[in-house]
């Protein structure tokens, strides 16, 4: 299973604002939380069950992410369908150090061979497949 | 101060942290999540954090992928 970064029109309409040390440092780290939402290197738990995370965006602020790994899609058979990782951000906008504004995201996952819909966000495709 | 949930969830991320602080690895997922949680309280003491969180977990609808908007943003190939 791997991930991509899918950004919600609310997260790009922030991205837009966001300085450039900001959205360089947001690109890394959703590469980095693509490789492995779990990695406690790089993320630690807010909920008992380890799924709703934050990390931290350099020095600068942080992001929160749901990992919703879609249960029900392995008992409706379509294992090879991407589950979904969700991403609500801490981020500021306008002032990156002010963690006034919050830039909202999702990371779908994606797996390998199985085509992604080009217009649905991933955790929208979880929730249909429910 | 933090929510009442959000202060059970503190108080068990930080019992669990702390049981495993006794390594040198444990030890820096403390005082990451430590980090962490203090930036969490101070963004939920803003007006609109709490809402845009449980929006961004509802959903709103469209967007792109990160790549595309990389090439959006930067104009790169």
């Amino acid at each position: 299973m791997s991930y991509r970064p899918w950004l919600e029109e609310s997260a790009l309409r922030q991205m837009a604002g966001l300085p450039d040390e900001a959205f360089d440092t947001l690109v890394r780290l959703l590469s980095r939380i693509c490789d492995d939402p779990y990695d406690r290197l790089l993320s630690v738990a807010v909920t008992d069950d380890g799924r709703e995370r934050m990390a931290e965006l350099g020095d600068a602020g942080f992001i929160t992410f749901t990992v919703d790994e879609a249960a029900a899609w392995a008992a409706a058979s379509v294992r090879t369908c991407p589950a979904a990782v969700r991403v609500a951000s801490g981020l500021p906008g306008r002032d990156w150090r002010g963690l006034s504004h919050c830039l909202v995201l999702s990371v779908a996952a994606d797996t390998p061979g199985v085509p992604r819909p080009a217009t649905a966000p991933g955790w929208l495709l979880a929730k249909e497949r429910r | 101060m933090l929510p009442e949930r959000e202060r059970e969830r503190f108080l068990a991320r930080y019992r669990e942290a702390l049981a495993e602080a006794r390594d040198p690895a444990g030890w820096q997922y403390l005082r990451r999540a430590l980090r962490l949680w203090r930036m969490r309280a101070e963004a939920l003491g803003r007006p609109g954090f709490a809402e845009a969180e449980e929006a961004a977990l509802s959903g709103t609808g469209g967007g792109m992928l990160l790549d595309d908007a990389i090439r959006l943003y930067r104009g790169t190939a």
